[in-house]
Order: structure tokens, then sequence, then C-alpha cells
């Protein structure tokens, strides 16, 4: 190719372009040879790299306007940016060393790095085999009771001292910022340390620097020159003491989670209890019912000592037919007095086992049920609750929404996965209303389950332990049920636990009466002042708009002071929790929780906390399956609201900030800053709003199984089950077979040894992946099919097994990612058309985004000695 | 292969010996009483198998 | 050192010489080096690997005839190799039925030869034709005697009748469709003969291969025949594997 000048008529043969552009071209190409030498021998040389060296234009495109701006940027750009390859020898030598030494450098910093992290995780054994450590616990041991004492009395003496000092100590800027800096360096060595004792450093240092920062709020932080200043920063010091309480009890809560493991029963079978399956129903379908009741006839437990009881508060016939039918027995009442309560106590007159297993219509228990919970009940005689997890295979709201299923640990799972286990330690785990063993005797101590507060499951387990029963938690899911359907209905299952848990709170409190050891008062008033998180929740969401908005001093101090203190509380705690809440909850998920929860719970509690008995609050749900995607105005209003504030808020500051004094910028920006932030999570409660579509009406579990397809044929193929619901599975064969729709199959599950064998009909088929409709013929083969699924004992083990660990910053990083994500679904569903404008915002974007200089084709010269690079 | 599945229909380890895994007790003891049902169905169906039952073996 | 492994079937018809055929070809797959000898006077085998129909060779036919015994073998594939009976009438397997009585150290003689060249020598044996068995079982010191049952009530009369024999079984074409194949398979999981873990499913797919005449893993791999028979290898072993440890830890 050569470097011609081109004469107008050929310049508008050679480039298809606007005539402007081609003028301007022309001047362009004018100017060049004017002013270069185009014709000289490097140029010439440099005409077979141009077209790669522009990749902007292309010989086959037409020119646009601005293809002469681009060309020019990009001359420029290469000009000044050497992208060739060097060819000098010397210089690939040196940059191949210094890849290397970059290289050493990386691997040995990695290495230092993994020998850190081993030392560090090898540190417990090394202290515990330590000869120092076995001289300490000889001489210990060998110490008198007495002795004993005296030293655990001076121990925490000095300990309470110490605390106070470093907790009211006034400290300047500095020595403040060393100390924080101090114990968040220890923080970060104490974290990479496994084990239970460093979990416990974590937690002082935490309550060190919390219980500091909350010191200097209350002495140095409030306003008292104006009233309304002063009136502002106390709600917002009382919002900030009740989640510095809910911490502290929280701390104490699940300091050391007990993981009780089962205990075994005795060899003879005629020695164990006899026990009363009790299956509670009220309005729900048949068809939820059948399974529950299926999976309670496969229970191993003896024939002679099981009694499966359908309690129907619906008095329907289909109900008492299907009983008859499956063999179980069927209790009806004339009334529906105190609902599941009265349901219960009423049943509860008419047997007489020694147990009593309480399963909700919808929570399938597996085969070793009975025999993993009972063991706790012989082994000690005043035991009366064993309760185990409420385990759901199917998304709720949060997880179905966000899209986060099976990804990511959902709400319900901290509470089951350690609150509960931690309150085990202190003898206060409390009955969850299914999924859960009582003992005969204990109820009939207490007179029946409560009926005065609508979570008579937390009153009744109250009740037992104030009569000096106790209770134990098995951290194992043997049941599992379907989770709540929509958001409408999550917000109104939470409110009826709030205001149950705000009654019990006002008419039974725990923190007062006999009956209750310390600490079980301090689990129980945690698990209630949980539910009375909607007015802090709120005033955290409307506190920076008080300065903002009102320019009140709610924090009455400079901008430096509040960063030194809140920092550090903030940083410990979110390290703490994620370290004790490890896989049972993503750190910073549970600001959405919350926020969603606040602003549905706040009046429900409020008004419970004045008067127990008033009140009736619902939303509105629709529920069930629907047809499309939707955004749940209705729940998500009082957010719109808050996120406009929170963005008027951020107008301000901006104003503010050009406006305003200039020592208050400091302020200005910490607060929109904390502006942001709330505005993320209220956009991931919106997030959650936006509900996603429900295609099928059962619910299907993913598992992998092996199993065996009968083909008409008399073929038999292996595959995978990869999900299964009540009636219908999807599997995944070895080796792709074409099957037409309704080809009568016959599907083989085995379980250990057994195989057996159900008579199915294809659905659909893609390639190797099949899906099935299972026709059961007889109730035998429905129960066969449960026990080969959805009760196998070890169904709900390895739930977790998706789950990989996500660290702080990143876990932060998701949480506000999906506080912008909900913003953007929400416009998707707003009712003014924004799609347009967005569409030509982008466009314009990437319009701008063109004229960047983009990276030159590779070109490979056929003799890279004759090629001098791109510059003449 | 289309998919390598490694997992057997049947297997020596049932859904049980998972559960003692899972809770690292192998020595917890269970009594399966749905194989001893499926047995009692067996024999009650087959009279074949009931009578061969009850021989001794010699 | 090569390892022994025995299939006689409980009664006749019950699949011995496919299973055995079965399960060399799926021990090669492993990467073993594999013999076939058909102890079984049907002369069947060859067909299963391959050999024409007509083909009349074998040990048995090499002994009466006066030839040697390693003429007879066939190479199917490098490392899976077959020794078939040989067509013999009934006079003649008699012959050799009392020859085998009369030495019956045939094998443990031979087996030795053959031990460097082979990981595994399978043996389809016959259901009757007592030296023929003894002269694997018990004088060849064969490590993994098995027998071959189909679940059905005819095999659980004769495993009761036969419960002193330790051998394991190996349960054949069971088809948990049926009701009384799955019960009876329950029957003997609870408390029946010694049962090989790895249940060998009816499948058609068997059949199909063989009149292909192809191997099962090669015409139907996506069959749960052919996973069968892939697990009853991996079982194999591992059998061999204990078998060895203990041989080790006893001196």
């Amino acid at each position: 190719m050569n470097l011609g000048y081109l004469r107008w008529p050929q310049l508008r043969e050679t480039a298809r372009a606007p005539l402007p552009t081609l003028w301007l071209l022309w001047l362009l190409q004018a100017v060049g040879w004017a002013l270069l030498r185009l014709e000289g021998p490097a140029w010439q040389a440099l005409a077979p790299r141009l077209p790669d060296a522009f990749p902007q234009l292309r010989p086959y495109r037409r020119w646009r306007f601005g293809d002469p701006l681009r060309m020019l940027i990009q001359a420029g750009w290469l000009l000044l940016v050497r992208i060739t390859p060097k060819t000098s020898a010397r210089r690939h030598r040196l940059a191949a060393a210094r890849r290397r030494h970059v290289a050493g450098l990386r691997g040995a910093a990695d290495r230092g790095w993994r020998r850190y992290l081993d030392a560090m995780r090898g540190l417990p054994r090394l202290v515990w085999n330590s000869a120092a450590w076995q001289r300490a616990r000889r001489w210990l041991g060998g110490l008198s009771p007495r002795a004993r004492r005296w030293l655990t009395f001076g121990a925490g003496l000095a300990t309470l001292g110490l605390a106070l000092l470093c907790i009211t100590q006034p400290f300047s800027y500095f020595a403040q910022f060393v100390f924080v800096l101090l114990l968040w360096g220890i923080a970060l060595l104490v974290r990479r340390v496994p084990g239970r004792y460093a979990t416990l450093i974590l937690v002082v240092l935490s309550i060190t620097v919390s219980c500091r920062y909350l010191w200097w709020r209350y002495t140095a932080t409030l306003n008292w020159n104006s009233n309304f200043d002063l009136a502002c920063g106390i709600v917002l010091l009382a919002a900030e003491t009740y989640s510095w309480l809910v911490l502290m009890l929280g701390y104490v809560q699940v300091a050391w989670p007990l993981q009780r493991k089962p205990s075994a029963l005795p060899a003879d079978p005629r020695h164990w209890p006899t026990v009363d399956v009790l299956i509670p129903t009220y309005n729900e379908d048949l068809s939820l019912v059948r399974h529950t009741v299926h999976a309670a006839l496969g229970l191993d437990w003896p024939a002679d000592k099981l009694r499966i009881h359908l309690l129907d508060d619906g008095r329907r016939a289909e109900f008492r037919a299907f009983a008859a039918q499956a063999g179980v027995n069927y209790i009806t009442r004339s009334d529906n007095r105190h609902a599941k309560a009265g349901n219960l106590n009423h049943a509860l007159s008419l047997l007489d086992g020694e147990l009593v297993a309480i399963f909700d219509c919808d929570h399938l228990p597996v085969r070793s049920f009975l025999q993993v919970s009972t063991g706790w009940f012989l082994r000690d005689p005043k035991l009366a609750l064993v309760q185990t997890p409420h385990h759901f295979f199917s998304p709720d709201p949060f997880e179905r929404n966000l899209r986060v299923f099976r990804r990511d640990p959902n709400e319900g799972e901290l509470f089951y996965g350690l609150v509960q286990d931690g309150n085990d330690l202190w003898n206060a785990a409390f009955f969850c209303g299914s999924c859960a063993v009582l003992r005969r005797a204990a109820i009939d101590d207490i007179g029946g389950f409560a009926t005065e507060t609508v979570t008579e499951d937390a009153h009744t387990a109250l009740r037992l332990h104030r009569n000096g029963w106790n209770s134990a938690y098995l951290r194992i899911p043997q049941a599992a049920g379907l989770a709540t359907d929509s958001l409408g209905a999550h917000v109104n299952q939470r409110i009826r636990w709030a205001r149950g848990m705000v009654q019990i709170f006002r008419i039974d409190n725990p923190l007062l009466g006999k009956g209750l050891s310390l600490f079980q008062r301090f689990c129980y008033a945690n698990a209630m002042l949980h539910f009375l998180a909607g007015i802090p929740r709120l005033v955290f969401l409307t506190a920076p708009l008080a300065f903002l908005l009102l320019h009140v001093y709610i924090i009455y101090a400079p901008a430096v002071a509040i960063l030194l203190f809140v920092l550090p509380h903030m940083a410990h705690a979110s390290l703490t929790n994620s370290r004790i809440q490890g896989q049972w909850r993503r750190p910073f998920w549970g600001e959405v929780y919350e926020t969603v929860l606040a602003w549905y719970i706040a009046r429900p509690t409020t008004v419970a906390l004045f008067s127990p008995g008033k009140g009736k609050f619902n939303v509105t749900d629709k529920g069930g399956t629907q047809a499309g995607d939707r955004f749940d105005w209705k729940v998500a209003q009082p957010y719109l609201v808050l996120a406009l504030l929170n963005l008027a808020g951020l107008v301000f500051a901006v104003w503010r900030f050009l406006h305003g004094p200039a020592d208050e910028r400091g302020t200005v920006v910490v607060s929109s800053l904390w502006v942001l932030y709330n505005l993320l999570i209220v956009g991931g409660a919106l997030a959650v709003a936006a509900e996603v579509q429900q295609v099928r009406r059962t619910h299907r579990v993913s598992q992998r199984l092996p199993m065996a397809l009968r083909l008409p044929d008399g073929r038999t193929l292996r595959g995978v089950m990869h999900d299964y619901s009540n009636d219908g599975v999807g599997l995944e064969l070895a080796q792709a077979q074409e099957l037409p729709a309704g080809t009568r199959v016959v599907l083989l599950l085995g379980r250990g040894r057994r195989e057996f064998a159900f008579a199915a009909v294809v659905q659909r088929s893609v390639g190797a992946r099949l899906g099935l409709l299972l026709r059961f013929e007889d109730e035998a083969q429905r129960v066969e099919f449960v026990q080969c699924t959805f009760a196998r004992a070890d169904a709900w083990l390895d739930w977790h097994a998706g789950y990989q660990p996500m660290s702080l910053p990143r876990s932060l990083w998701s949480v506000l990612t999906l506080g912008w994500r909900g913003y953007r679904r929400m416009s998707e569903f707003s009712p003014i058309d924004l799609d347009r404008p967005m569409h030509w915002s982008r466009r314009a974007l990437r319009w701008l985004a063109s004229f960047a200089p983009q990276r030159p084709f590779p070109s490979y010269p056929a003799d890279p000695a004759a090629d001098p690079g791109l510059r003449p | 292969m289309a998919n390598p599945t490694t997992a057997r229909l049947t297997s020596e380890e049932d859904d049980i010996d998972v559960l003692r895994g899972h809770l690292q007790m192998p020595e917890l003891p269970y009594v399966d009483f749905s194989a001893q049902r499926a047995r009692a169905q067996a024999l009650a169906r087959w009279p074949l198998f009931a009578e061969l039952a009850q021989e001794p073996r010699r | 050192m090569s390892t022994t492994l025995s299939l006689q079937g409980v009664r006749g018809g019950v699949g011995v010489t496919t299973m055995t055929a079965a399960l060399g070809h799926a021990l090669h797959a492993q990467g073993e080096r594999v013999l076939l000898v058909e102890g079984n006077p049907d002369h069947l085998l060859g067909l299963h690997l391959g050999l024409p129909a007509a083909e009349a060779r074998g040990w048995a036919r090499a002994w009466l005839d006066g030839d040697d015994w390693r003429d007879a073998a066939f190479e199917a594939r490098p490392g899976l190799a077959l020794l078939p009976y040989g067509l013999a009438s009934d006079a003649e397997v008699a012959a050799v039925e009392e020859r085998l009585r009369q030495s019956p150290r045939f094998w443990a003689e031979r087996l030795p030869l053959l031990a460097a060249q082979f990981d595994w020598i399978l043996f389809d044996l016959p259901q009757r034709l007592d030296a023929h068995v003894a002269a694997v079982n018990q004088h060849a010191a064969c490590a993994l005697p098995l027998r071959l049952a189909t679940v059905d009530p005819g095999c659980h009369v004769l495993l009761q009748r036969r419960a002193g024999d330790a051998r394991r079984v190996l349960c054949n074409r069971y088809d948990p469709t049926l009701a009384v194949q799955r019960d009876l398979m329950q029957l003997w999981i609870d408390g029946g003969p010694p049962l090989v873990p790895q249940p060998l499913h009816e499948d058609a797919s068997v059949s199909a291969a063989l009149a292909r005449k192809l191997p099962l893993d090669v015409d139907a791999d996506g069959s749960q025949a052919a996973a069968d028979v892939a697990s009853l290898a991996v079982w194999c072993l591992a059998e061999r594997g204990r078998l060895r440890a203990r041989q080790g830890r006893a001196p």
C-alpha cells in the first residue's frame, strides 16, 4: 500500500462519507502533505501499518462525522505512547529479568503470607501443647476451691478496673487514633487464629471499642445549647444505645454455641417412649398436607409406639376421608378458639403419649427425626423440649427476588444455625412452633400450650423454663417445609411474631418474675429486643437528614472525632460478627433484612408495648403464584419516601458544602456518606420488593441423586436426578436420548441398597435432560417416593454445599451493588416510561466513549529487523 | 460420555450412614424400621418366602 | 501376580457367560490385563468377544486332541485374551471331567505360567461338572470365587439349600419394577446369602450388545447395565486390594 495524494474525485471514491466529512478529510490531507514529508521513505514504510493502527476506521465502513477527530486523537496517542514491542535483544532481556524479579517478589510475598496463615492456624495447638500451659494447668488444678474462687474474683476485679479505664479515659485525637489502630491491628492478627478463644478475644476487643464509643457519645456529643438539637440528639442516642444493647446481649447469647449431638436411644425398642405426632391444619390445601402425612408415616419408630394425628380446624370432609385412607387419626373440634394453640390443647385432651411431636402442615420430617431427637428425653428427666431447625426447601422472598437461593444463607439460618445453638448453652432454647418434640408431662405441668399471645410457642417455652423444665436444641435439619410465598406474606408473618414477642415482654416479662436464671433472662430479652428494631432502624435511616435538612447538631462533635470513634466501633462489630456468624449470614445483609421490616414492625410493636391486647395489623398480600414479575408498590411505599428524603438530603449536602461555613465541611461530607449508605440500604429493600415471577405451583428441590430409567423397549438408562418435587422429577441422562413427550417410563431410585420403581410419563426432553411426571398407583407408592426424596435422612444436610465464604469488603460491596440494582429494577416497573431517556443516555455515553483511543491491532511484520516502530 | 456420573444407583452407604458421617458419630445406633416393615410385608405377600423363612437353615 | 476370579451360576441360565465377558471388558477398561478362561462346555464365551461362531478351538479341545492348550488362546484386544472351551460332544466333555478328576491340579499347574502376563484370570464355570469347578475353586486357589443368581424364588430355594456355601452371590438381571424381585432382594439384604454389594440390573441393552457383537461399554455406554458392570469391576479391584492387605498382614 502506498501513501499517495488523493485528488478530490479519488477521495470521493475511496472514502464513503458525507460531504462535510469529505471536506475535512481533504483539508487534513492537504495540511498533512504540505507540512510533513509524506512522500519520504520513513512515512512510506509506515504505510502498511496504518490500517491496523486505526482500528476505529475500517475501509469497509462509512466514515462518520466525528471520524477525523478520532483519527487525530488516535494519532496523537500513538505518537506519545509507544505500543510496539522493542526489538532490541537487550531490552528483551531486561524486561524478562524485570518480570522474573516481580514474579519472584510476588511468589515470596505469597509464600510469606501462606506461612503467616499457617502459623496463625497452628497457634491454638501450639499454645495448648506448650510446656508453659501444661505447667499453668497443673498449678491451677492444684489450687484449693477457695483459692480458685479468690483468684477468679481478683482477676474479675482487675479486668473490670482495666475495662473501666479503657472505656472512660478521655484521649486526645492522636491518642485515640493510636489506641484504635493498635486494637485494630490485634483484631487483624487474631482473626486468622481459628478456635473459640480467638473469637472471645475479638469479642472482648469489640466490647471495649463499642463501650468506649457509647461512653464518648453520652459524655461528649450532646448539644446542651439548643433544646431542639438536644431532643434530636437524645433520640439518636437512644437508638444507638438500643443497638449497643442488642450487640452486647448478642455476644453473650452466641459466644459459645453448644453444638449438641444426638443422644443414643437404648438398644431395645421396647424401652422407647410412645410418641404422638400432631399435624395441625386450618385452611391449607389437602395437596400440601398429604405429603406431610406421608412423610410422618415413614418415620422410623416402633409401630405400636407411634401415633399420627391430623388436627383439622377446618372440619373438612376430604381431610377426614384422606386420614381414613392413609390410616392416621383424625381429630377435630367444634370451635376454633385460640387458633393453633387451642387446636393442640384440644388434641392433647384425647391423647396420652409420653412425647408429643409437632409439625406444621407443610413441614416434612425425615425418617430419622424421632430417633435423632428423642434420646435426650431419656437422658434428662427434666427435659421438656427438643427443637430442631426449620429448614426451607423453597426460596423466601429475599432469596427469590434477589436471586441468591442456595448461594447465600437465608434470613432464618442465623437464628436456627447460631442463635438457638447459643441459647442452648444457657438452657434458653425456645419452642418455634414446629419441628420439635415436647414432653407431655411438662405441657400438662404448665396447663397446656399458652394462648394469651399470638406467638404461643415462645410463650409456652417461657412458661416451661419458669417451671424448672429444661430445653435442648439440635442443630441438625431433620424436617423441611415451604418458606413464605411473597414479600407481603413474609412481612405479615414477621409482624405477627413481633407483636407476639412484645406482648410476652409486657404480660410475662422474662426480666422479672421467678424461675429463670440470669442468662435465660438475657437470652429471652434479646429475642424480644430484636423485634423492637423498627424504630431505631428508622431513626438511623433519617438521622443524617436532621443535620443536612434542618441543621441540627445531633452529634455535637467535629468530623474527625466522629470518624475516630464511629469507624472502629462499626469495623470491630462487623469483623467480630462476621467471625461469629460465619456461614450463617453474610456480613451487612442483616441491615437489608432489618430495613425491609423496619417500617412494618415499628407501629405494631409500639402499640403492643403500650397495650398488649390491641390492634390487628396486616399488609394486603396477594401471595400464591404470579403471572409475571411485578413490583410490590404497596409494601415498597415507605421506602420510596425514605429514599426521596435521603436524596433531598444529598442535594442539600451539596448546597451546604458550597455555601456553608468552612469548618462544617467535614461534617457535611461525613453526613453525606452516611446518607449514601442509607440510600443503598433502602435500595436493597426496594430490590426485595421487585417480586420475581413464580412459575410453578409445586416447589422443586434441587438435589443430585443417582437414578435409572427403564424405557418401554426394555433398556435401562442411567442418569442423575437433579431436582424433584411432589410429583415430578428433572433428570439428566448419561447420554442424550430423544424421548417423545408422553412416553411411559419407569423411574428407578435407590436409597442405600433398597431400590424403588415409579411409573412416570415424559413431559419434556431436551438433549440429555428430561422432565418426568410421576403416576402413582396407590398411596403406598406416594409414601415410598417421599421416602426416597424429601424424607431421606440426609436430604437437608448438605444444603450449604454451595456456600463460599465471602470476605467483609466483598460482602459490603455486594450489599451496596444490591442497592443500586434495586433502583434499577424499580425503574423497570415505574409508571413513567424511563426506557427512552435511559436508552438515549446510554447511546450518548457510548458515543462519547468512541472518541477514546483504541489499542491498534497487532501486526506481525515479515522481518522484525526492518520494523522501525510506528514512530517515523 | 455426555455426563460422567460416578454415583451408583445402589450403594453400601445409605442415608443413615451419611447422617452418621455428617454428625461425626459413626457409632450412632439406628434401628431401620422401614426395612423391617418391608421385610414383614415381603413375608406376608409371598407365602413361599414365609415358609422358607421359618425353616431352620441346614 | 494375577488374581483369579470364578463365576458359577446357582442354576442354569442365569447369565454366567455374559457376565464373565462383561466383567472382563470392564476390568480391561480399568487398565487391567485380563484373561478369560471358559470352564463351561457350552463354548459361548467366544461369541461375546467377537470370535466367529464357527471357531472350534479351545483348551479342552486341545487337551483331548493332544495339542498345546496355549495355542487355543485368542487375543481380542491388547491386554484382553480369551481361552475358550472348544467344541466337544457330551462324551468328550465327560472324558474331560474324568481327566480333571484324575488330575485336579490341571489349572494349578498352568496358571503360574500366565501370572506374569495377566492381572486377572476370570473363569466362567459350569453349573454341574464338579471336577471342572473344583479344579479352579479349590485346587487353583481362586481368590474371588463368586456365584451368580437371578432374583427369583427358584434361586432363593437353591441358595437356602446350599446355605453352607460361603461364596458371595452376585445378583443378575435384577428388575426392581417387579414386586417379587424387590421383596426378595430386601429379604436377601436383611439376612440372606452373602451378597456382592453391586447388583446387576435387568437391561435389554445387554442382549442387544451381544447380538451386535459389541462389548457393552461400547454399544450402550449410557445403560445401567454398563454402569453396574463398571462398578463391579471397581469392587473387584478393591477386593483385590483388601486380599493383598490381609496377606501382607498375615505372615
